[in-house]
């Protein structure tokens, strides 16, 4: 009874020493924790990415072999730019969001996802300021509609630019029957109602159903 | 050197004057009885003056000696003291000052000095004078609150008393009542002290730090704003619709921890906000907070 006593009051010290010291030491919210659960890319192999990349060791070689790694590691989870740069250069601070380097990584960002279509055959999601490969068929199709949309605004784009085009007055014969055979018909195939709406968004069939006023 | 007068005589003389005389016939008196003390060299033995003449200012007797030393020049001085519009610290600044001036001075030169010091005074005093008390005045509500808690409490006393002491003399009562009420009155400064520190450490402990703050924000990808700096609140609301958008169980599965640690870190971001709201500068053109860079899938 008594050594059940002394245990006991033991653990109730050592629990409310570990709060004490969390409290004094800052850590009375689980921010630190979140933090490991959002980014947790301290495990990143690097010496096998060297290794694995020999003399092609550029940047973009380099997330795209992060971002297939992330995506096998921990899939569905953004990772911040900054993030990655900390984790290809293996730094130990994390890099600001407007440093050079990650600007650098964003811009060549077209680059990673070309990167991560030929060799790993994976693409991209972005969200906020991070990013990360898609992990399978529905993912890269759930990526589509973003791709569709900018398909949408290069047809109307086009649309605009046609309309300006008058045939009558042009001068060369050659740009005329460009303009005639090509351009008016790809305008009008792109302006179709199917086609259009084959560009918008997927809509769930929940939102389709009308709320049948009857019910109530 | 020795007075012609006897040191009881003086002494005498400096008892029956001390309250209506001026300061200068008392700083004679006192230069007098200086004068018979045992000390070498002509040194004043302060120690043995104020047991010769108990119930005077030290203080005062060294300023009205070195005032003295200034001799006829320290008329106005010794007006201004006796009009109360000198202190015997500021005198004795003004004093000293004179006495250090290089140079000859006559009597009127010093004079003048110190007519000028006193105009100086009066331009720069040290002090401010008190403001006027009005008496007249409503007091403030939480001084209202207390004097009423206190007369309640008093009246309530006095009435247990006088029904439970019926016996005891009024003014014993009284006296006894006194000592109740400033005990409780000390007991409960003592624990308002200890309560309101008690809140106010417990108010630091759950403030918001920054290292909290850099995990929060990079939970929703965004940089820590620079000390000093301004937080976007609505840059991180964006940041956190979109992540909890893109974790949300209704687009996939298993992201819960992820969707939880998003919506705590913004609500850190927004105590940590609410928290600094009055450390913060408008917005400038000074250092953006997230540059927008084009990019991306």
């Amino acid at each position: 009874m008594m050594m059940f006593r002394i245990c006991a009051w033991c653990a109730a010290a050592a629990e409310g020493f570990e709060k004490e010291q969390d409290m004094t030491m800052g850590n009375n919210s689980n921010a630190a924790r979140n933090r490991q659960v959002t980014l947790v890319a301290n495990n990143f192999p690097y010496a096998q990415m060297k290794l694995a990349l020999g003399k092609r060791d550029g940047r973009s070689q380099r997330a795209a072999f992060f971002l297939d790694w992330a995506a096998r590691t921990m899939p569905h989870v953004f990772i911040p730019y900054n993030e990655i740069v900390r984790c290809i250069y293996d730094t130990k601070s994390l890099p600001r969001m407007e440093s050079e380097e990650v600007v650098a990584l964003r811009i060549t960002i077209s680059t990673v996802r070309h990167v991560l279509f030929v060799k790993y055959s994976r693409w991209t999601t972005n969200a906020v300021n991070g990013v990360r490969a898609t992990t399978g068929d529905d993912d890269v199709t759930a990526a589509c509609p973003r791709i569709t949309s900018r398909m949408d605004s290069v047809s109307r784009t086009l649309a605009n630019a046609v309309s300006l085009i008058d045939t009558k007055k042009m001068k060369d014969k050659q740009l005329r029957e460009y303009a005639e055979r090509v351009l008016y018909p790809l305008v009008k195939q792109l302006g179709a109602p199917a086609f259009q709406r084959n560009l918008l968004p997927p809509v769930s069939d929940e939102t389709d159903k009308k709320p049948d006023p009857k019910k109530k | 050197m020795t007075s012609d007068r006897p040191l009881d005589e003086l002494v005498r003389e400096h008892e029956a004057v001390r309250a209506t005389a001026p300061h200068v016939l008392l700083a004679e008196i006192e230069r007098e009885i200086r004068k018979l003390s045992p000390s070498r060299r002509g040194n004043p033995h302060w120690k043995w003056l104020k047991q010769t003449l108990p119930g005077t200012s030290q203080y005062e007797m060294r300023a009205r000696a070195e005032i003295l030393l200034l001799g006829a020049a320290a008329a106005p001085l010794w007006s201004a003291i006796a009009d109360k519009y000198l202190t015997w610290s500021a005198a004795k600044r003004i004093v000293r000052k004179i006495r250090h001036l290089p140079g000859k001075w006559d009597d009127a030169g010093r004079e003048r000095e110190i007519i000028e010091a006193l105009r100086l005074h009066k331009l720069h005093p040290r002090k401010p004078p008190m403001p006027p008390v009005d008496l007249q005045a409503e007091d403030p509500p939480e001084v209202a609150t207390a004097r009423k808690f206190w007369a309640t409490l008093r009246s309530m006393v006095v009435s247990y008393t006088s029904q439970r002491l019926v016996d005891m003399e009024a003014q014993e009562r009284e006296c006894m009542i006194r000592d109740l009420i400033s005990d409780l009155h000390s007991t409960f400064e003592h624990h308002q002290s200890r309560w309101s520190s008690a809140v106010r450490a417990v108010r630091e402990m759950t403030r918001v730090t920054r290292s909290q703050l850099v995990d929060a924000l990079a939970t929703l990808h965004l940089d820590p704003p620079r000390r000093g700096k301004p937080l976007d609140l609505a840059v991180a609301r964006r940041a956190q619709r979109e992540l909890a958008r893109q974790y949300h169980t209704d687009r996939v599965q298993g992201m819960e921890a992820q969707y939880r640690a998003v919506m705590e870190a913004y609500a850190i971001v927004e105590r940590w906000h609410a928290e600094n709201k009055s450390q913060e500068t408008p917005l400038g053109d000074d250092v953006p907070h997230l540059r927008v860079v084009r990019g991306g899938g």
